[in-house]
């Protein structure tokens, strides 16, 4: 097989279920890195919180409890709530769609991080995103991550909510056209549903990473978007179904970004979307929906194979865990680096046109050039390259490092 | 009790097979290659292509030995620089005299280099030792086995015709045609690997496809080599189906660790080797153009590759730049 990461399905995404039973616990991290400012807890120990109620704020985020309860500790690192309740908000009602200058306040009381995977606060998004003059919505439908069917499972059963937020964003941004990107494999299933609601359609291969907002901006306009520069800054406002849909809700039942939908998929049973509160263990999706788990034979994975993480039952859902994932442990994952050959198939790989090996090599060295600082600030960290390496060598682990040095270079 | 495992970082998918699959179907390709020729030509040749190819694995057993005191697992990739140099002498070439030039690719080309800094073509220096040392031997070929007419057609319909012949792909394949395409269909042996380019291109198409070869070099140097014969006033069609151009496109050029990574050097590089080939065939004192051009090229692929990093930085730059103003 040639050194393609495909990301076709077949069939129909099952419809999104509601975790039939609420954790006992849920555990909301404060980590400065996750929500890109520092988070202060509001309730200390023992106090008693309802579901909606704001139990941590920083400056670009807020956290929100997601079930009634008891705080059992208020970290730092994070906020554990014991559950003496359900997750219905008391007294959420409607609310009306904010003026355009409002938006960066109003995302800020949704709660509401980048539900796509990256988890970029939507404050700090829309502030920028405001004084520029944006034309188009483009909802990121393409879903190029192996195995995630989330954002379909949204788009064919939770359409309305979806589409409150969809209209909410484009009348009071005043943005005349939505595209909505899709990949070849979905658009027999989505298309119709997305072009009777005014949606033009932009449609994708299938394969890995043509989810990324970067290139279906490329698509748009023909030209891949400068590195360093935004897509709002060329008048392209993205944003993933996910968001659009916790923002739906938050305009239509009052309800602030506290459920995470994701894809549950495991070894002998058919892929499953559900809903968490945010915070829920794994352990507990585990062991609602019967999924053993051995962490010397099995890896559990949070947010897909290709971007996410290694984690343990015990990790808690955050708002931008789309996924979790038990898998065979394969024997290639757990290969040491071989010495690079010089294969040229991260070359391929890399949807950038960047030179990965070349980058690893001078991270390693530590040989610092003005190519490689552009070339590590255009990466996205996709993690194609080191997929298709034949010699196991973790490129995309590299180019975080990498990035992290550029940072402390800087200062 | 068993060992805590590492915690694994992403991704945690893998495409195409490991370095040793890689070789390992090079290898495979290389075998069935020695395999055709010896049912066509020669039976005892799979012999010698067996033992040899065990000989490099046994050198690079013993090299690591000595070095390390330890026992170690041959690459795959020691192998396919032995296979790939018997395929390209002479088949009936003396056995010590192959494996003087299996000695030399392995250990000196192979083992003992610093790869990183001396990207040189295991197989071709290997090779270019055999031709300076022992010039007769890798010049005594094989006679064809069939009696060929010579032949001229507009097409390979018109010879046909003018053969009252019915024409039947199948015998194509089994190699039944004669003209200018006998190079392309097995009647004239040479060295061992090019006495059927079809089959290189076949696996060509197979290596590719599987991902474990890069197209770039390959096309690259074809039309390198196509674009300078007819200059040179050179038959193009008689030296593309003349064996080693296919073969070299096929498992020469291909070779990652020799040629540059980067798309822009494979090309350059790939180029460069078949303008290079075209000229040595043409004005050289030696025939072996492909030694000489691939060699050429690989001293130039550390600073192809990095041309090409500081390049795409540059574009890079510029298109935020011009964004900007």
């Amino acid at each position: 097989m040639r050194r393609i990461i495909q990301s076709k399905s077949a069939t129909p995404a099952a419809p999104p279920e509601y975790i039939p039973e609420l954790p006992h616990e849920v555990v909301l991290t404060l980590d400065p890195a996750v929500h890109r400012c520092v988070m202060t807890a509001l309730p200390g120990p023992g106090d008693a919180v309802t579901a909606g109620q704001v139990i941590a704020e920083g400056k670009v985020m807020r956290l929100h409890a997601p079930i009634e309860g008891m705080v059992t500790d208020a970290g730092p690192p994070s906020i554990r709530i014991q559950r003496t309740g359900a997750n219905e908000c008391p007294e959420s009602h409607a609310l009306p769609v904010p003026e355009k200058s409002a938006w960066p306040d109003f995302m800020k009381s949704a709660g509401l991080a980048g539900m796509g995977g990256g988890m970029f606060p939507y404050p700090s998004k829309m502030d920028a995103a405001i004084p520029l003059n944006i034309h188009t919505l483009v909802v990121n439908a393409v879903e190029c991550e192996p195995g995630i069917e989330i954002d379909e499972a949204i788009l064919m059963h939770h359409h309305d909510f979806f589409i409150r937020g969809v209209d909410a964003i484009t009348q009071s941004l005043n943005i005349q056209r939505k595209v909505a990107g899709l990949r070849k494999s979905n658009r027999a299933r989505l298309r119709e549903r997305l072009e009777v609601d005014g949606f033009d359609i932009v449609v994708m291969t299938d394969t890995y990473p043509e989810g990324a907002g970067k290139l279906i901006v490329r698509k748009l306009t023909g030209r891949m978007p400068p590195t360093g520069v935004r897509n709002s800054e060329l008048g392209y406002l993205v944003m993933n179904v996910s968001s659009l849909w916790a923002l739906g809700r938050r305009l239509a039942l009052g309800r602030p970004s506290m459920d995470r939908p994701l894809t549950l998929l495991a070894p002998d049973s058919p892929p499953r979307n559900i809903i968490v509160p945010v915070g829920t263990p794994a352990a507990h999706i585990l062991k609602v929906y019967d999924i053993p788990y051995d962490r010397n034979t099995q890896v559990l994975i949070a947010s897909g194979f290709m971007m996410g993480v290694e984690v343990d039952p015990s990790y808690a859902v955050l708002k931008g865990t789309n996924a979790l994932f038990v898998q065979p442990l394969r024997k290639r994952l757990l290969e040491e680096e071989a010495p690079c050959i010089l294969c040229g198939s991260c070359f391929d790989a890399c949807p950038l046109k960047l030179h990965p090996i070349g980058m690893a090599d001078r991270i390693k060295a530590r040989q610092f050039s003005a190519a490689l600082e552009i070339q590590l600030k255009t990466c996205f960290l996709c993690g194609a390259c080191a997929a298709v390496c034949p010699a196991n060598i973790p490129l995309a682990h590299y180019f975080r490092e990498g990035k992290q040095w550029l940072k402390n270079v800087a200062r | 009790m068993a060992e805590e495992r590492r915690t694994l970082v992403a991704p945690f998918l893998r495409k195409g097979t490991d370095t040793n699959g890689m070789m390992l179907g090079m290898l495979g390709c290389l075998t069935l290659t020695a395999a055709h020729f010896a049912w066509r030509y020669d039976t005892g040749f799979f012999l010698r292509y067996l033992s040899l190819s065990a000989a490099s694995l046994l050198i690079e057993v013993v090299y690591v030995i000595l070095r390390d005191g330890r026992l170690h697992w041959p690459r795959a990739s020691t192998a396919v620089t032995a296979a790939l140099l018997v395929l390209s002498v002479p088949a009936r070439m003396s056995w010590i005299q192959i494996f003087y030039g299996i000695l030399v690719a392995v250990l000196f080309a192979k083992c003992m280099t610093d790869r990183n800094a001396l990207r040189l073509n295991p197989m071709l220096v290997g090779r270019l030792f055999m031709m300076l040392l022992f010039t007769q031997g890798i010049q005594e070929w094989l006679n064809p086995s069939v009696e060929i007419d010579a032949f001229s057609s507009a097409t390979p319909l018109g010879l046909y015709l003018a053969e009252d012949t019915v024409y039947n792909p199948l015998s194509i394949l089994a190699g039944s045609i004669r003209g200018d395409w006998e190079g392309v269909y097995a009647l004239v042996p040479g060295a061992p690997g090019e006495v059927m380019p079809l089959l290189a291109l076949v696996f060509g198409f197979i290596l590719y496809f599987t991902g474990i070869i890069d197209w770039r070099p390959g096309i690259a140097f074809i039309l390198g080599f196509g674009l300078t014969c007819p200059i040179l006033g050179m038959p193009l069609f008689f030296h593309l189906t003349a064996g080693s151009i296919m073969f070299t496109a096929v498992y020469i050029v291909t070779d990652p660790r020799s040629m540059p990574g980067s798309k822009a050097g494979r090309l350059i590089a790939g180029f460069l080797a078949g303008v290079i080939n075209a000229v040595v065939r043409n004005h050289g004192y030696y025939p072996e153009g492909i030694v000489i051009a691939v060699l050429a090229v690989n001293l130039l692929s550390p600073t192809l590759d990095r041309l090409a990093f500081y390049f795409r930085g540059v574009l890079l730059q510029r298109a935020t730049r011009r964004f900007n103003q």
